[in-house]
């Protein structure tokens, strides 16, 4: 895989790199000014925020014009206009050389990148502001080459050895990079299909949930923490696409599912979602009444939801999920505090718009009794490794065999097994 | 012994859980609680522990009548487990949690180190007894809620729904426990949806159906009138269902199903 590190969502980049800035900025107020040269913090911050981040060639362009607005604002300099040009034209270049990562150098397993990277930085961003200062206030020449630029390169040495000792506390705590404990998911490779009965299992902790959060968009997103991993639901690139985009493609059934339901009433929590998604009243009324005819509530759209039972609970929020079409639903344990009765419904429920309504269905599961039937495709977890994915025949023959999570194995599916195989 | 002679109960007026209902129960024995939902398997629990009053009847331990005492008397001679571990779990240590109860009973120190400690070597938790409660994993936190509930040297042990939310692996280890406690001379009462888990457990079941007690007997003999099963809502075992199919004696632990199906494959041969 090219890229080893996922390195987060929007979210994560833009908030290292303000808060960078921020201290820089701080930094840069109070730093001490000896003979007319003082550390440049604002370069040194947004050159380890790129480091962190590593952020496409455009969002390093965007933290260079921030930075210059701010330095403009900041600068005590003869022309502070000239950092307007000079910050985003050094964060661009920085944010090539870190994409490049062609100074990606250990010594001695110290990484030096970030060294070299900020006195390049410095380097290109002090130069082109004193080009350009000298240019418009019409300096000599001999001020130029011999005080200007020298001072430049003092300030950009100063800088690398600055952000070189400040890049690795900052690592630390916004980057979960490199260390392998701090992956709860190794070398996930995982293709589900459309049209799938995908279910995941695995004993308690194994990191089923976690799997399943990625599998909604929800974990890649927001940590940084995934390595080495493809996530395949029908030609959607989890890992790769946008929460928005997932949104609209995968719904999601939390473990917790009354944390799900906001409103008094059956049908207040399905026009929640559908106003929200901007369709006009008639359109909500028509969805409704269809999606909770799919789930077996038609009669009860008055009733007070605190008075439905886990089952009907459960059910609701899957209407709730449907009213919003997505191709790919997600369920955490979805039984789990149901009674059998209600189980069987719920996953005969999961298993007609399966079949009826071509609907992708993922499960996470810790005991296979009332889904056995309806599985096309399982995949098992083991210490946050996968251990086995494939056809459920195939799947649990793999876990029989290498007593991977072999207690979960129904017993009919067992003697079966073992009578074909001549063992009992 | 423990006896529930014509107790009934109610939480409002005109809406009884139980009418009139008697049952015996071994204290020696694994004794099955099933029935619907909402038909007061937890609350017939609550009203042996003593935490309900029943409006009519009475209920003995042996010769004492325990339906008029104090929840803590009680408490030294039944032991309760909550579905949720999570709601008896306080203490700040695993050790702290197991000793409260022998505590708030008025053992004496050396009375009190001995039954935590055995309780929690039985649950296998003597080597956690610094952890915090709240750290454990699931299985072991609802192991804890059992050996707090031992360490208060009980005659029975009530059980309701221990399994929820485990893996099978835990849930296999739980049901061991539960099986060697009982060898010890334990009395369970177990209350459970699971009619795998009673199949393979369980000396006699109770069956709880219309404010009565509609079933009362072992789990074979229910389990063979499939009709009457299915009328009290319950379902048969996948080892009950499995012997059915494949036309051999009526068989209820996956053990016994295997044997059988060897039998009859000599037989046959």
């Amino acid at each position: 895989m090219a890229k080893k590190y996922h390195q987060g969502s929007d979210l994560r980049w833009i908030t290292i790199t303000t808060l960078l800035l921020a201290i820089g900025v701080i930094l840069r107020l109070i730093s001490p000014n000896i003979g007319g040269i003082s550390l440049n913090w604002n370069i040194v911050m947004y050159v380890t925020a790129i480091l962190l981040c590593r952020p496409t060639l455009k969002q390093g362009l965007g933290i260079g014009i921030v930075s210059g607005i701010i330095a403009t604002m900041t600068s005590k300099a003869a022309l502070p206009y000239a950092n307007l040009l000079s910050d985003p034209a050094a964060a661009w270049s920085c944010a090539l050389l870190v994409k490049t990562r062609i100074f990606n150098i250990k010594i001695s397993r110290i990484c030096i990148e970030p060294m070299i990277v900020i006195f390049i930085t410095t380097f290109i961003s002090g130069g082109i502001f004193v080009s350009l200062t000298k240019i418009v206030l019409a300096l000599p020449m001999s001020l130029y080459l011999y005080a200007m630029l020298p001072a430049v390169l003092l300030v950009a040495a100063l800088g690398a050895l600055a952000g070189q000792l400040f890049y690795f506390p900052a690592a630390r705590i916004f980057n979960s990079d490199g260390s392998e404990k701090n992956f709860l998911l190794k070398n996930i490779n995982l293709n589900i299909s459309k049209g799938e009965f995908f279910v995941i299992t695995g004993v308690n902790g194994s990191g089923k949930s976690t799997l399943l959060l990625s599998l909604a968009g929800a974990r890649p997103s927001y940590f940084a923490g995934f390595k080495d991993s493809q996530l395949f639901i029908d030609d959607i690139d989890i890992i790769k696409s946008d929460s928005a985009v997932l949104n609209k493609k995968i719904g999601v059934v939390m473990a917790d599912y009354e944390a799900q339901l906001v409103t008094e009433t059956i049908n207040d929590e399905i026009a929640f979602s559908l106003e929200n998604a901007g369709l006009s009243p008639a359109e909500i009324i028509k969805k409704r009444a269809e999606v909770l005819q799919k789930v077996g509530l038609k009669n009860l759209g008055n009733r007070q939801i605190t008075s439905l039972s886990g089952g009907q609970k459960q059910r609701l929020v899957l209407a709730a999920i449907l009213a919003m079409d997505t191709e790919v639903l997600v369920l955490d344990e979805p039984v789990a505090a149901v009674d059998p009765e209600g189980a069987r419904e719920i996953y005969d429920l999961l298993y007609k718009l399966n079949k009826h309504d071509n609907k992708t269905i993922i499960v996470v599961e810790h005991d296979l009794k009332y889904v056995m039937d309806m599985i096309s495709h399982m995949a098992v977890l083991e210490n946050g490794q996968l251990m086995f994915t494939g056809e459920k025949q195939d799947c649990l023959k793999y876990m029989y065999t290498n007593k991977v999570y072999a207690e979960v194995i129904p017993l009919r599916w067992k003697i079966r097994w073992e009578m074909e195989q001549g063992l009992c | 012994m423990l006896k529930l002679e014509n107790v009934s109960f109610a939480y409002a007026i005109n809406n009884k859980i139980f009418d009139d209902i008697n049952i015996e129960i071994d204290t020696q024995e694994i004794v099955a609680i099933a029935g619907r939902n909402g038909t007061g398997k937890t609350t017939l629990t609550r009203l042996i522990m003593g935490l309900l009053h029943p409006q009519a009847g009475r209920i003995k331990l042996d010769e004492m009548v325990i339906s008029d005492k104090p929840p803590y008397i009680i408490a030294k001679n039944i032991g309760y487990v909550f579905q949720n571990p999570d709601h008896q779990l306080f203490a700040s240590t695993v050790y702290e949690e197991a000793a409260y109860a022998p505590k708030q009973l008025g053992m004496t120190e050396e009375e009190r180190d001995k039954y935590v400690k055995q309780a929690l070597i039985n649950t296998g938790l003597w080597d956690k007894k610094d952890f915090m409660p709240q750290t454990l994993s699931l299985g072991d936190k609802q192991r804890l809620s059992i050996a707090s509930a031992l360490a208060a040297n009980p005659r029975i042990l009530i059980l309701d729904e221990p399994t929820s939310g485990q893996d099978c692996r835990e849930r296999t280890v739980l049901l061991r426990l539960m099986r060697k406690l009982n060898n010890n001379g334990l009395g369970i009462i177990l209350v459970t949806h699971d009619m795998d888990i009673l199949a393979e457990h369980a000396h006699k079941v109770v069956v709880i159906a219309d404010k009565q007690i509609a079933y009362a007997g072992t789990p074979r003999e229910l389990f063979s009138d499939e009709k009457k099963t299915i009328e009290l809502g319950l379902e048969l075992p996948e080892t009950v269902r499995i012997s059915k199919e494949m036309e051999i004696e009526l068989s209820l632990t996956p053990q016994e199903l295997y044997e059988k199906i060897t039998a009859g494959r000599k037989k046959n041969a």
